[in-house]
């Protein structure tokens, strides 16, 4: 019996020191993360060589897994160009794969750096979830898509019938506020993904299906031949709600938050100053202004040079990297987002110039 | 000329007789027969229309590289070859020194080649596929050959169970050294093949250890495993992965903190572990008392009877349960989806999602599917065989 107490007593105090040893190293830890935070993600992913980015994995256009193991999307185009900035070599980006349900942890656990993930900017999500959206790369917003020859032609028409909708986004809170507010009456069918979504579209099981009008524009766009092909849909024209998708990263690190920033506002800027991958190399050896000498860390009619680069910590001359290797937003937006269907022209994605949203602040 | 009549006529008899007591003896079970006929032709037609003429499998012959390689970056593929020729050399001499090919393992390992090089392997890859297919039936026609003296027999077991211990860790050295491909890029069913393997591979020692310590009568080394034991069945698998994502790099020492999947697969195979240490504190269970007392009585050390006497009968007990337990890490294995990692499901699920495959889940599913099954179907035929081997309800 004595013998069993005494083991008894030993066992407790391993536990205790156990317990002791885990409670320090703790500190320890927090101490290094302390520390950590203090350097700034831009040191930590200039110190690590690489960029983290996480992206989608299964919306084409935006942020799609190819055949080969690549990924496409102008979500993955901004990771590439966050790596020219950067590295002044696009590849140098390791991108992993977010989904709905993870993506706010990956980015708050540190293992990404930024999240380009068609996530819509809302206050709850930049407030509470500690995260902060730096500039719209795509103005989206919720359409409904009905069968072509259904009867369905606005919003009141959706009494009684059932929608398909993808669970925990935002596009099915929308949906349940608007058609509640206009007291109409549907069953809503969630599903996990787009796919499953066209699935049960094309077997029927819904009348109309709703998402974000980009996605259902590519969708629209692909829809099988063999169940009516493109012209078999129509889009509604209501939008149930505003959809600015863009690149976000953690509250409280506003030099790595100016990074992002500036780098997807420059490639506005220079859509709108005429800088393409084509000529950045003559634009940068003979600017034609200040302005896009200001843009290109170039020179005009021999004056300074102006610290763009420099003030972000980045080299001056980062701008000619990202537009040569990546392209200015009219290219990345041809490039990924015109092909599945959505042009650029007259939607809100189109430059202030020609009455869309997209306008970059004056770079001086 | 009433010869060949009169000797037809009793086969013709047979048949009609046998169908008669068989499927047409009364009105309920005729309804029955012709019901089941039905049924069956029509499951089996509309199988054949999909497979040959509704489904379009363009949907996996182009997205076969992510199916079956994930994100794995090009051009590291030749990393991959030489463990796959030592893995089926490996299987193929296992084989023939424990036990030998019947003809319908035969048809069947025949007919999954085929299949691989009709419809995956193409080209060079179809060559070095082919060319491990050959090495490995050379493998096992020679073993077959030469394994008939008993010391020979022996010595060749232990080659090969010691290329087992190394082939683990020299996949990885192979896959990663050199500028080689890290974790978080391997993908696929390669993927799914390694977590299973090193799952399995760790977590049957891991739970043999807790299912002795659980029945040990020291009270520390008791708790300690029944709670390892108890917390990690407590929970499911999924949950134990989201916190060995983002719970446990907090806790964990930075030398431990390499890889998320690192931490992943300690938990999966502390999961898989407290499973297979119930299994074989079932099996222990199962062994006689007059076992050890026996043992005891003729003087053995402890450890002795525990590992001579005691657990090859309690293993013996439970195979089936314990090749289930791995069938079913096999399949959990596309868990790691949610982890980031690009798995064979989630390759297909990304293959479906492309553009030009919009609503062609099925055939990727499928597909999926069948790949699933050919390696759960492959782990029970192997549990059958060692059962056979090992005499199991045979005595």
């Amino acid at each position: 019996m004595i013998h069993k107490r005494i083991l008894l007593i030993l066992a407790a105090m391993a536990v205790m020191s156990l317990i002791a040893v885990a409670c320090s190293s703790d500190d320890e830890d927090t101490e290094a993360a302390d520390t950590g935070s203090k350097t700034g993600t831009l040191q930590t992913v200039l110190d690590r060589g690489t960029i983290n980015v996480g992206v989608k994995d299964s919306q084409p256009g935006f942020g799609n897994l190819e055949p080969d193991g690549t990924f496409s999307g102008i979500d993955v185009e901004y990771g590439h160009a966050l790596a020219a900035a950067l590295f002044n070599d696009k590849n140098k980006v390791n991108f992993v794969t977010a989904s709905a349900a993870n993506r706010f942890e990956l980015l708050a656990s540190e293992e990404i750096d930024v999240l380009i993930r068609t996530t819509t900017w809302t206050s709850s999500r930049d407030i509470d979830l500690n995260s902060s959206f730096t500039v719209t790369t795509f103005y989206d917003g919720q359409g409904i898509i009905v069968r072509a020859d259904s009867s369905i032609q606005s919003l009141a028409d959706l009494e009684g019938s059932t929608i398909c909708v993808t669970g925990g986004t935002t596009t099915e809170v929308n949906l349940e506020a608007k058609l509640g507010e206009a007291g109409i009456a549907y069953t809503g069918l969630v599903f996990a993904g787009d796919a499953e979504i066209v699935e049960a579209f094309i077997a029927g099981r819904c009348d109309a299906w709703t998402a974000d009008k980009g996605n259902l524009a590519g969708q629209r766009a692909n829809f099988p031949a063999d169940a009516g092909g493109p012209d078999s849909l129509r889009i509604l024209p209501e939008t149930l709600s505003k959809e600015p998708l863009g690149p976000v990263v953690r509250d409280g690190d506003t030099e790595w938050f100016d990074v992002v920033q500036w780098v997807v506002l420059a490639t506005m800027a220079a859509d709108e100053l005429g800088v393409t991958s084509g000529n950045v190399a003559s634009m940068s050896a003979n600017p034609p202004g200040s302005a896009v000498a200001n843009l290109l860390g170039a020179s005009f009619d021999g004056g300074a040079i102006n610290g763009f680069g420099a003030s972000l910590g980045l080299s001056p001359t980062f701008m000619q990297s990202v537009i040569g290797q990546v392209g200015n937003y009219d290219e990345i937006y041809n490039r990924t987002v015109a092909p599945i269907g959505l042009a650029r022209a007259g939607s809100l994605n189109a430059s202030w110039t020609e009455g869309g949203l997209i306008y970059a602040p004056p770079i001086r | 000329m009433n010869a060949p009549s009169q000797l037809q006529q009793p086969q013709m008899y047979r048949v009609k007789d046998w169908m008669r007591t068989h499927l047409f003896n009364g009105t309920g079970n005729t309804i029955l027969t012709v019901l089941v006929v039905l049924i069956a032709g029509f499951v089996l037609f509309t199988v054949i229309r999909f497979v040959f003429i509704d489904a379009e499998w363009s949907v996996v012959s182009v997205n076969k590289r992510l199916i079956f390689l994930g994100r794995y970056p090009k051009g590291e593929e030749w990393r991959l070859w030489p463990p796959l020729w030592a893995a089926l050399g490996l299987i193929a001499a296992a084989w023939g020194t424990w036990s030998s090919l019947s003809r319908r393992d035969i048809l069947w390992l025949l007919l999954a080649a085929v299949f691989i090089l009709v419809f995956v392997a193409h080209g060079t890859e179809g060559l070095l596929f082919g060319g491990a297919v050959v090495l490995a039936a050379v493998l096992y026609a020679g073993v077959r050959l030469s394994g008939t003296d008993p010391t020979m027999r022996s010595r060749l077991r232990l080659a090969i169970i010691i290329g087992w211990i190394i082939l683990l860790p020299g996949t990885i050295v192979i896959i990663t050294a050199f500028d080689g491909v890290q974790p978080a890029l391997w993908g696929g069913l390669m993927l799914n093949i390694l977590l299973a393997t090193f799952g399995i591979g760790f977590a049957l020692p891991l739970g043999i250890a807790l299912a002795l310590a659980r029945s040990s009568s020291l009270p520390v080394v008791k708790w300690f495993s029944t709670a390892i034991i108890e917390i990690t069945r407590g929970g499911p698998l999924v949950a134990w992965l989201f916190i060995a994502r983002f719970v446990l790099p907090a806790f964990l020492p930075d030398i431990l903190n390499t890889d998320v999947i690192v931490n992943a697969l300690i938990i999966v195979i502390l999961f898989t572990g407290a499973y297979i240490a119930e299994i074989v504190r079932g099996g222990l269970q199962s062994v006689p008392p007059g076992q050890r007392e026996a043992a005891d009585a003729l003087g053995l050390s402890g450890f002795n009877v525990t590992v001579f006497i005691i657990l090859p009968q309690a293993l013996k007990a439970v195979i089936p349960a314990l090749v289930s337990q791995m069938i079913s890490l096999w399949k959990d294995t596309t868990l790691f989806s949610i982890l980031s990692f690009t798995d064979a499901l989630g390759g297909a699920k990304a293959a479906f999602s492309q553009a030009q495959f919009v609503g062609r889940q099925k055939e990727a599913l499928i597909f999926i599917g069948l790949i699933f099954w050919a390696g759960s179907f492959g782990m029970s035929r192997i549990s059958r065989r060692i059962e056979k081997y090992l005499g199991v309800g045979s005595r």
